[in-house]
């Protein structure tokens, strides 16, 4: 296995903290550099470079989780000792349960993207200032123009006291534009662009990304307010996974500790027909992985087929707790995090429609923006959108803009009545922050479109 | 910070001295320690020990570079610097400050206190539906620049912080209680006997959701949020602040407060802070980063601060204006008053968002933790819901209590202290 760079054996360490306090001992280590590029409309920009390395040990005795990580190898061996006392104060009265049993080992290597770290690190920076020109030059002085880049390179071993081998590769390069009014009602657009292959971000690829903002930003001074309380809606790309990463993603994301509003619905209608969604670890993104963080090796999993809601996500835990396999889906945040059940890229199948024939259909209502921001409670699967702004559609055709509002609905209010799902798809790699931190997902996704629905500022 | 550390800062600004090209340096080192403990329906822990160094050159044509590396790669942070210097971009006439001389503070949570409480806290077994969380941290930082050769302030310092929960039978939270700066076991036993109190008050009573305009009251920690998120965006609009807050009320920052986590008496590059006036009676006091020489007389403000991570991953970020203690002054409200209304919701925590509708703010709150209070009745918790606030209706001397409480907010590790705010059932929107 090709762990020649680690400091030393790490199936080693994994089985000598086994034969002192039982259990599975999964060791991860992860080293990681990273560049990071940030250009301001006056020009100025600010270089970072970082070299990362981290070590992290979790002993899973039945259900509890002894987790131990650190970046200092000059006292790993006298603060892992203490760590492992601890476990065995703690554990001394403690009933075994049979996840132990139910871990299987895993071996393999996954290297996903064709990134170059180094070269992209020395291509970006020109393309970052040819960009901020031609935005300067379109936007005048009305907006704060902010530019980040991060480039970076990630390699991960996981071992275990069962004899798991696992290593992976992982490059990312993201691009993300921000533009917000110097003014009220200080508007702000931003998108990201990039993902695991150098073709994400390529010259075509960032001018295309800008001069839509550049375009959408030019038409933000002629915000009206929207007036009604149902309407006809378009979602855009962003926006429609947005609200499925939200409202069924969060959902179907399996947790001990807190219930969804899907609980108990596997198997049930619970959407039109032409929703179909996946959590998919293979498509190209920045949430594409070959191993997930508990060594299981990552797969599809169909969440919603045709409107009937099929699996959940799991990790080893959750998925002994309900009897079934795990969907690969345990992500840490990085190697300092235990791993939790999260999403990866979220795919939504594409539907029959052409993007044109969404408005025509649709005759007169709103368009959704890409979204701002969006929050959401799986217990009541309620979810709410805020987004970058909203449009005017009349006659099948977008008009003057919107001032944006934040949008809530319950599950009920909005997934039945989706009623066109467009041919068009888009790949782009975003965040998604949840409780410990944030992760990078990919979104894959079709506009919707839904029919008189409750929509009022 | 130990004898080996200050021997690899020696180390490193002799290297960065001899390292052609290079001008000035700055070095920051630290190390945290953090252990989490989690007893009742989950049985969990977590350490995690975070040690890095992160170096900000500048070279001779005044270019700057930041450079961070986790302690165990050590080794490359020159050769990464050697390879990247004359790539460098931002220009910038600044130089670093002279550090006036070492400055050591003691951490006001001594050794064995912080290992009795570990103790505690690892001993503690809750009867089921109670969770227990609690967190330990260590934190030591020391700085060098090439303007102050041997001047090594640093800084160590101890917390403990703890969350109880309060689990309905199929576990989403349903009360909750947090715990800061905890000094001794005994505080600790008397919040959790008293949040059992509260517990059985409100058992029986059954959970409801909002669904229509109440009484608002919002505690403490939700209106701290709220304050840490507009002195956000007044940094770059200098009128919002007069066009949201009453002017009867007062804005002070404190670093020096001698009860809160978020106290510092240097900031991550070294300088010492001091406590800064920053709204008030008609006028609003700008703070800029003391990384700007114009400006270190304001005291020492910059500090390295992390976005959505419970405890900030400090030394690979760039250190940047942020405040330690905020103090929201000038309520008019008794809070004994407060609670004796008849028919409220008191909103412990909740999520807030800040949103502009051609400038005139309003605040969406989504409830994470609440309770319904009619009087004569008894309470019940409410867990979930959105509603929206006019900004302006928040912020004023009338609907503000003078009584104010400390709260961390640890996404952030800044500490406010406010009071409670009254909403009016007419000013309160319902979302859901």
């Amino acid at each position: 296995m090709d762990n020649q760079n680690e400091p030393f054996d790490l199936f080693m360490t994994a089985y000598e903290v086994f034969e002192k306090v039982g259990g599975v001992v999964e060791v991860r280590s992860e080293k990681r550099r990273v560049y990071r590029l940030t250009i301001k409309n006056d020009f100025r920009a600010e270089d970072r470079f970082e070299t990362d390395y981290g070590l992290s040990i979790r002993q899973r005795n039945g259900f509890e989780d002894n987790f131990f990580a650190t970046e200092n190898l000059r006292r790993w061996s006298s603060d892992l000792n203490a760590f492992v006392d601890r476990i065995k104060r703690r554990s001394a009265n403690e009933n075994r349960s049979s996840l132990e049993e139910n871990i299987r080992s895993t071996q393999g290597k996954s290297k996903v993207g064709n990134i170059k770290f180094k070269s992209l690190v020395e291509e970006i920076k020109p393309l970052a200032i040819e960009l901020m020109k031609i935005a300067t030059s379109n936007l005048g002085n009305k907006f704060l123009l902010q530019w980040d880049i991060l480039v970076s390179t990630t390699t991960k071993t996981f071992t275990s006291s069962i004899g798991s081998h696992i290593f992976q590769q992982i490059p990312t390069a993201l691009f993300t534009f921000h533009l917000t009014q110097k003014s009220p009602p200080f508007s702000s657009l931003h998108s990201m662009v990039g993902g695991i292959e150098k073709e994400n971000v390529s010259w075509e690829k960032l001018v295309k990304a800008l001069n839509t903002h550049i375009d959408e930003a030019n038409r933000l001074t002629m915000l009206e307010s929207f007036n009604g309380s149902k309407s006809n809606l378009v979602f855009s790309h962003d926006a429609t996974w947005t609200l499925m990463h939200e409202l069924i993603g969060h959902g179907v994301e399996k947790s001990i500790e807190y219930q969804s509003y899907l609980d108990g619905r596997e198997g049930l209608k619970i959407a039109p027909s032409n929703v179909s969604i996946i959590d998919d670890k293979g498509i190209p993104s920045i949430g594409t992985y070959g191993f997930d963080d508990e060594g299981n090796k990552a797969t599809g999993t169909v969440v919603i087929e045709e409107g009937i809601l099929n699996s959940f996500l799991y990790d080893n835990k959750t998925a002994l707790e309900e009897g079934v396999a795990s969907t690969g889906n345990a992500r840490a945040v990085s190697v300092n995090s235990p791993p939790k059940v999260r999403q990866s890229n979220l795919f939504l199948e594409p539907g029959d429609f052409e993007e044109g024939e969404l408005f025509e259909e649709v005759k007169n209502g709103v368009y959704i923006g890409p979204s701002q921001y969006a929050f959401s409670e799986p217990a009541r699967g309620v979810v709410t959108i805020v987004p970058q702004y909203l449009q005017k559609i009349e006659g099948g055709e977008l008009k003057e803009m919107y001032a944006p509002f934040p949008i809530t609905w319950n599950f009920n209010e909005i997934i039945p009545k989706l009623t066109g799902v467009s041919k068009s798809l888009m790949n782009k790699p975003t965040y998604c922050t949840k409780e410990d931190g944030k992760l990078g997902v990919g979104m894959v996704s079709p506009m919707i479109m839904a029919k008189d629905v409750r929509f009022s500022p | 910070m130990s004898v080996a550390h200050e021997s690899l800062l020696s180390d490193l600004e002799i290297k960065l001295a001899k390292l052609k090209g290079v001008e000035e340096f700055e070095i920051f080192m630290q190390q945290i320690k953090i252990h989490q403990l989690n007893s009742g329906f989950i049985d969990d822990q977590m350490q995690r020990i975070t040690e890095g160094i992160a170096v900000r050159i500048i070279t001779k044509d005044r270019r700057i570079g930041f450079f961070s590396t986790s302690i165990s790669q050590f080794s490359y942070l020159i050769p990464t610097i050697r390879d990247n210097l004359k790539s460098l971009s931002l220009e910038e006439h600044r130089t670093f400050i002279d550090l006036k001389k070492n400055r050591i503070s003691v951490p006001k949570l001594s050794k064995q206190e912080f290992s009795r409480l570990i103790d505690y806290f690892e001993s503690v077994s809750p009867n089921e539906p109670i969770q227990i969380n609690a967190i330990f941290v260590e934190d030591s930082k020391i700085i060098a620049n090439s303007s102050s050769p041997d001047i090594y302030p640093w800084e160590n310092k101890r917390s403990v912080q703890c969350t109880v929960n309060y689990l309905s039978p199929n576990h989403p939270i349903k009360m909750k209680t947090q715990i800061s700066n905890i000094k001794s076991v005994k505080e600790v036993e008397l919040e959790i006997s008293s949040f059992e109190k509260r517990k059985r008050e409100v058992a029986s009573g059954s959970s409801i959701m909002l669904r229509e305009p109440i009484q608002i009251i919002l505690s403490p920690r939700v209106v701290g949020k709220l304050l840490l998120e507009i002195m956000e965006v007044q940094e770059f609009s200098r009128i919002f602040l007069n066009s949201v807050i009453d002017q009867d009320l007062s804005i002070y920052e404190n670093p020096l407060h001698p009860f809160s986590y978020s106290s510092a008496s240097i900031d991550d590059e070294g300088l010492r802070t001091s406590a800064k006036w920053l709204f008030g009676k008609y006028q609003t006091l700008e703070v800029n980063s003391s990384i700007d020489p114009r400006f270190v007389q304001l005291g020492g403000v910059g500090f390295r601060i992390g976005e959505n991570s419970v405890w900030p991953h400090h030394y690979s970020l760039l250190p940047q204006k942020r405040f330690t203690n905020l103090l929201l002054d000038g309520g008019w409200l008794r809070k004994d008053y407060l609670f004796t209304e008849s028919n409220y919701i008191f909103v412990e925590d909740a999520e807030i968002n800040l949103n502009f509708r051609f400038g005139s703010p309003i605040v969406i709150f989504q409830i994470k933790q609440g309770e319904y209070v009619d009087f004569g009745k008894e309470s019940s918790v409410v867990y979930g819901g959105s509603f929206i606030v006019d900004l302006q209706t928040i912020f004023t001397g009338p609907n503000l209590t003078k009584e104010v409480v400390g709260n961390l907010h640890h996404e952030n590790l800044v500490s406010t202290y406010t009071g409670y705010a009254s909403i009016s059932k007419e000013d309160v929107k319902i979302l859901t």
